[in-house]
């Protein structure tokens, strides 16, 4: 499949690799200004509560402060992305911004801030979900009458049920579960709050001239950012400029907070340019984390291993946010209902709200969460059933033909199902393949027994497998041809390290018959570049990609058009190769530069389709957009001190076609980490009485070292190519799919090692060494 | 207000800067610490006196009489990597190459580590269990005090707000003996310790002739553990013995509720790490 | 404020900064010598790192005062001044994509370096744990190793051809 292309499927280096090793690249952390100022931002330390009084004067009179912000002197304008003001007279969690102030120097802002004098009165407060959800439990916001979301004048969630909860169903789950042989019932403790981690705290700088303003903000997503600065400031989104380059790990999310508006007010008032850069604390603070689910799941299994029902109920916190993290039950209802083919299943959701930080996307958002009590349910299933895991699986995954919806219908209607696509029969594929690498025949001794035991110390081996959507949105892009026949390619989707840049090129190159030396992205300038959303929810490959192909497909028939006459030929005798338009199987062909040098408007542009228009070659139905994950991993555990040693991981994926390997590998190395890091060492702690961090800082708040991950040897990842209905060359995305199914891999593990179910959300030694206690009383 | 920074040259002009300013000085040496606490707006000096430029702080002696001697501003990479004390202290090369990231080794000094009095310091078991003493120098002259005595609390030393730490002294170990230092984390990659326990054995055939155990990160200071220690001296190697001074360990002890663990876990593991350190530091010893 | 006298990548610097600055700061904002990363600011992530007389140091965590009358060595040093040519282990990142956002990569290149200053046929295992203070989110960790094993060996190869 490979030997078609000259450079698509090519490992070739990275546009921006050379300007990185060389730390040349300019991140938006490192932009400083003439006259520059410096933001800091004063924050709440109560959870909930109103701020009766708050007094600036000593701030303002400091030496070297130029503004101050507070909710007295700043526009009551509604962000698009946000139910609060910019600066709200009431405090929903502990470390909501109350102040901005703007200064020559840091250090001279955080000392301004320390002279601003405020008076709250306490609200009453609720912190833990499951006591928000009590009729008695204080509200955690004061003008809404439920700590279940219901939706808000901003945020409209038709197919929300009276009760408030957000359900999506196939088939009769009630006769499913009459044929089962067994049903296997678990409740499952929450899932672990994770926090982003972007290697790049939140950061932006705004710059005024006249009444145009630019704004270079550290964000995924400068769609929103652009609205939330029109919104805010009542300009038009023409006057504003948002630039997201170079940005930095978003991982899903760095969703615009609403420092970028109140970064551009404090520019105005005082004419400078501001930077207001997170520090790491604040970052671990105030911005979005990961959602967390409280899963309770019930299956029906036949003898043979046919699933016949499947219930989930899914209970999720999103803290003081109400209008993002609804995106998460979206994708979790689908997830549920999607990853097996059961004919009848029920999924049902509720929003929680409290007053600590709002939760949200974040790489799988709404997938992971649920997949990873899924999965451990599942192997339970199969325990009961005397089946092997990986058999049970095959049996059961999703695959090419099963009934899918694209996830944002479970939110809005009409819930219309189509399918999936012929890529998914890579399902099954990936399941023999990553049993076959990780050598699962030999290596599972049976359920409950270890592959070894050596005093203490017990090995064990578990497989999961996961999915997540890999969006397919509207999106625009032009491939603008330069004089030379050199190539740029413009387009708002944003690169933070996942290779976008480099794909597009390549794409590009492909398709022009370029060499990738002569392409060059443009990205992610709202004055610049067309429009996407940037780059979320594995979307890159799937939407602003492919349109990219496409607006390098209308650059190639103008140029087509152009040669013909040039080489008295027809259009459909023309190919694009080695840098000229040629007659197929002669050597007449013309220089794409000679044509580009006295055709210099040659540009190209291209739309996306609708979604719902990519159907299924066999059966007309619509196809959506879905990819697969397996993960096998193998753990040692210390039965005496509950810790837990990560040996392998083999892992596969599915990505359509692979447009530069050593890119996917590296995003799928991303999603293993990432994922390790949320089941096992990176524990958020927050004070169950005031909400407040305990652990603001990476001191205690534990990524993935080089320790925490297996050695190359045993590190396997790889990918299989069944192209896709949609994508450039049938490539999709798939960064986010390599999240799902790690974590109950490893859950999964350390049950075969020690016999000792896991059903808390964290997998921390002291919780292992809890289970494996509990297990030897029963 | 950022604080004045000076440069001491040697002990008496560290000491004598130091008169100087009173307690609104502060030494720095590695500055790992210090700079934390700055950062944090957690002490707010208003003079930080360095001592990097001390050269005659920076040694590591060893005679047959008197021991080895380490002085304060020894980095705590050169500790781990001194094949002296690789060979002949083990058990404290072995700790300082598992304290911090390699970065911090490369930075941090010996005399830091024990002076900031984390109970979670690593260097502070392995010395208490080698009988290890610290030299402080005042204006008035020097003192030598034991390392058990030195720490007082969380954070706090006898050393005073007029007296440089100068050097860590510990004498020589009896021959067949094994020492080893066992640190739980959180995670494999670097971290301060949940539980750390230094076990330190002197053996006379089958006899345990003597046994140190000193614990880290479970009491307001680092601790020996006597009680432990007095199950086993003089005894015959026996696994029951073995699991009951891990208790007696567990008990000495006093763990908090902690960001990093809670007391009870950490009961849990002194009593099984305390084994397992004898148990290591036995092998070594006959081997 | 003082006035401190730097030598950063071969070149004698005078600046003035407060003197509670790290040497982070100093690179950073005074000298606009922005290759040097924060990722966090407090010694816990690598990404800071330089050497100083051949040792990786945490910038973040050096005050600059102390960072005088040494050897400093910035990402921005690496490459040949007059050839422009990458340093192998540059080479090396570009060649294998050893990055992804790449915040980390500075930090763990010069890290790198100074390992394979001191031990130019690491294993594996030599370069985790020499890189275990560096954290890379993007969890680049196998990749990295590759690409200090590639670049470990063209320089072995390097300087045999030039023996």
């Amino acid at each position: 499949m490979k030997s078609e292309f000259s450079v698509f499927g090519k490992s070739l280096v990275r546009k921006d690799a050379v300007e990185k090793a060389k730390g040349e690249a300019k991140y938006i952390g490192d932009i400083q200004l003439p006259r520059m100022l410096h933001a800091k931002f004063l924050r709440s330390p109560h959870a909930h509560a109103k701020i009766m009084r708050i007094d600036t004067s000593k701030a303002e009179a400091m030496p070297g402060v130029k503004c101050i912000l507070t909710c007295r002197n700043v526009p009551k304008a509604h962000p698009l992305r946000k139910f609060e003001y910019l600066l709200d007279e009431t405090v929903h969690f502990p470390g909501e911004e109350v102040a901005a102030a703007a200064a020559l120097t840091p250090r001279i802002a955080e000392e301004a801030l320390k002279l601003i004098e405020v008076e709250y009165q306490i609200l009453p407060t609720v912190i833990n979900p499951e006591e928000a959800m009590k009729p008695t439990a204080p509200l955690a916001q004061e003008g809404y009458d439920s700590n279940i979301f219901h939706g808000t004048d901003l945020v409209h969630i038709p197919r929300l049920e009276k009760d408030h909860w957000l359900r999506l169903e196939v088939g009769d789950i009630d006769k499913g579960f009459a044929e089962a042989d067994e049903v296997i019932e678990a409740e499952f403790g929450w899932t672990p709050v994770q926090y982003n981690c972007s290697p790049k705290p939140r950061t932006v700088v705004c710059e005024w001239a006249g009444d145009k303003l630019t704004c270079w903000a550290d964000t995924q997503l400068p769609l929103f950012v652009w609205q939330d600065l029109a919104l805010s400031l009542s300009i038009p989104q023409a006057n504003i400029r948002v630039i997201a380059n170079h940005a930095v790990g978003g991982y899903g999310g760095k969703m615009p907070e609403k420092t970028a508006t109140l970064a551009a007010i404090m520019a105005k008032r005082t004419g400078r340019s501001v930077k207001a850069a997170f520090s790491r604390a604040e970052d671990l603070i105030a911005t979005h984390h990961r959602i967390c689910y409280k899963n309770t799941h019930r299956v029906g299994v036949k003898k043979d291993g046919t699933m016949t029902a499947l219930y989930n109920k899914i209970l999720a916190h999103w803290g003081k946010d109400t209008t993002v993290p609804y995106i998460c039950q979206g994708t979790g209802l689908t997830g549920s209902v999607m990853l097996y083919g059961c004919p009848n299943v029920k999924s049902e959701t509720c929003g929680i709200l409290t007053n600590t930080v709002g939760y949200g996307p974040m790489n799988g958002f709404g997938d992971p969460e649920v997949i990873y009590t899924l999965e451990r349910l599942m192997d339970m299933a199969a325990e009961k059933i005397n089946m092997d895991p990986v058999t049970f699986r095959l049996k059961n995954c999703m695959r090419y033909g099963n009934r899918a919806m694209e996830y944002e219908q479970a939110l809005y209607g009409p819930v219309k199902w189509g399918i999936l696509g012929s890529d998914l029969n890579s399902f099954p594929e990936l399941i023999e393949k990553c049993a076959a690498k990780a050598g699962w025949k030999e290596r599972w001794r049976g359920w409950r027994t270890p592959m070894a035991t050596k005093g203490p110390r017990k090995t064990g081996i578990g497989m999961a497998i996961g999915m997540h959507h890999t969006s397919f949105w509207p999106s625009s892009a032009v491939v603008k041809m330069n004089q030379d026949g050199s190539a740029n390619v413009l387009s708002m989707a944003v690169e933070m390290g996942q290779g976008y840049g480099t794909i597009i090129s390549q794409i590009v190159a492909e398709t022009l018959g370029l060499r990738y030396e002569d392409v060059n992205p443009t990205l992610a300038d709202t004055g610049a570049t067309p429009t996407s959303r940037g780059n979320v929810a594995s979307s890159g490959t799937s939407s602003p990609a492919n349109s990219v192909r496409l607006a390098a497909e209308d650059v190639r028939k103008q140029l087509f058009d152009l040669a013909a006459p040039r080489l008295n030929a027809t259009v459909d005798a023309l190919e694009a190769k080695d840098g000229s338009i040629g007659v197929k199987g002669t050597d007449r062909r013309v220089s794409i530069a000679s044509i580009c040098f006295a055709n210099w408007q040659i540009t190209g542009h291209a739309n996306n389709p609708p979604y719902d228009s990519i159907k299924d070659e066999k059966t007309g139905q619509v196809i959506h957009a879905y990819a697969a994950a397996v993960t096998i991993a193998e753990v040692e555990v210390d039965t005496e001190t509950g810790m837990v040693d990560l040996l392998r991981l083999t892992s596969g994926h599915d990505c359509g076609r692979a447009i530069n390997p050593v890119l996917i590998e590296n995003q799928i190395d991303l999603g293993l980490v990432m994922a390790n890091g949320w089941v096992r060492t990176e524990k958020y702690v927050i004070d169950e009485e005031t909400g407040v961090v305990m652990n603001p800082n990476l001191i205690d708040y534990k990524l993935s070292t080089f320790l925490d991950v297996p050695k190359s040897n045993d590190f396997q990842r790889f990918y299989v190519e069944r192209p896709c209905a949609w994508g450039p060359f049938g490539a999709k995305g798939m960064s986010e799919t390599a999240m799902t199914a790690v974590g109950p891999s490893i859950a999964n593990a350390i049950y075969n090692a020690v016999g000792a179910r896991i059903y808390d959300g964290f997998l921390s030694p002291d919780n292992i060494l809890k289970a494996i206690k509990n297990e030897k009383k029963r | 207000m950022t604080p004045k920074v000076l440069t001491a040259r040697s002990v008496e002009e560290a000491l004598s800067l130091h008169f100087q300013y009173g307690k609104k000085a502060r030494f720095v040496s590695g500055a790992t610490d210090l700079l934390m606490q700055l950062k944090r707006d957690e002490t707010a000096p208003e003079c930080l006196i360095r001592l990097g430029e001390i050269r005659e702080l920076n040694f590591i002696k060893y005679d047959e009489t008197g021991g080895l001697r380490v002085g304060a501003l020894t980095t705590i990479v050169e500790v781990a990597n001194s094949p002296l004390i690789q060979r002949k202290f083990g058990i404290l090369a072995q700790a300082a190459g598992m304290l911090g990231t390699p970065a911090v080794r490369n930075q941090a000094t010996l005399g830091g580590n024990l002076c900031n009095a984390a109970p979670s310091a690593d260097t502070a078991p392995p010395l208490l269990v080698l009988g290890a003493k610290v030299r402080m120098v005042g204006k008035d002259g020097e003192k030598i005090a034991s390392l058990e005595d030195f720490f007082v609390g969380p954070g706090q030393t006898i050393l005073g707000q007029d007296h440089l730490l100068t050097e860590v002294q510990v004498p020589n170990i009896p021959g067949h003996s094994g020492g080893v230092y066992l640190k739980q984390k959180r995670r494999q990659g670097a971290d301060l310790a949940v539980v750390g326990i230094a076990a330190l054995v002197v053996m006379g055939g089958e006899v345990l002739k003597d046994v140190k155990i000193a614990l880290g990160a479970v009491a307001p200071t680092p601790i020996r553990a006597r009680k432990a220690e007095e199950i086993l001296r003089g005894r015959k190697l026996d696994q029951k013995l073995l699991e009951k001074s891990g208790q007696a360990a567990a008990g000495e002890a006093s763990p908090i509720d902690d960001i990093r663990g809670s007391a009870n876990y950490r009961r849990e593991l002194l009593a099984v790490l305390t084994t397992r350190a004898i148990t290591q530091a036995i092998q070594q010893a006959e081997g | 404020m003082s006035e401190i006298v730097l030598r950063i990548n071969g070149a004698q610097v005078e600046v003035k900064a407060a003197t509670t600055a790290t040497l982070a700061e100093v690179l950073r904002e005074e000298l606009g010598l922005t290759g040097t990363k924060m990722m966090c600011n407090e010694g816990e992530c690598g990404a800071c790192t330089v050497l100083i007389n051949g040792k990786p140091m945490l910038s973040c965590m050096t005050l600059a005062i102390d960072a005088q009358d040494k050897d400093i060595l910035t990402i921005e040093g690496l490459a040949d001044p007059v050839t422009g040519r990458l340093h192998p282990i540059q080479e090396a990142f570009v060649e294998h994509s050893g990055m992804q956002c790449g915040v980390c990569t500075p930090g763990m290149i010069l890290t790198a370096k100074a390992l394979l200053d001191n031990n130019p046929d690491p294993r594996e295992e030599d370069i985790r744990r020499a890189l275990s203070g560096n954290l890379c989110r993007c969890g680049n960790y196998r990749r990295i190793a590759e690409c200090v094993l590639d670049a470990a060996q063209k320089m072995r190869i390097g300087e045999k051809d030039e023996e």
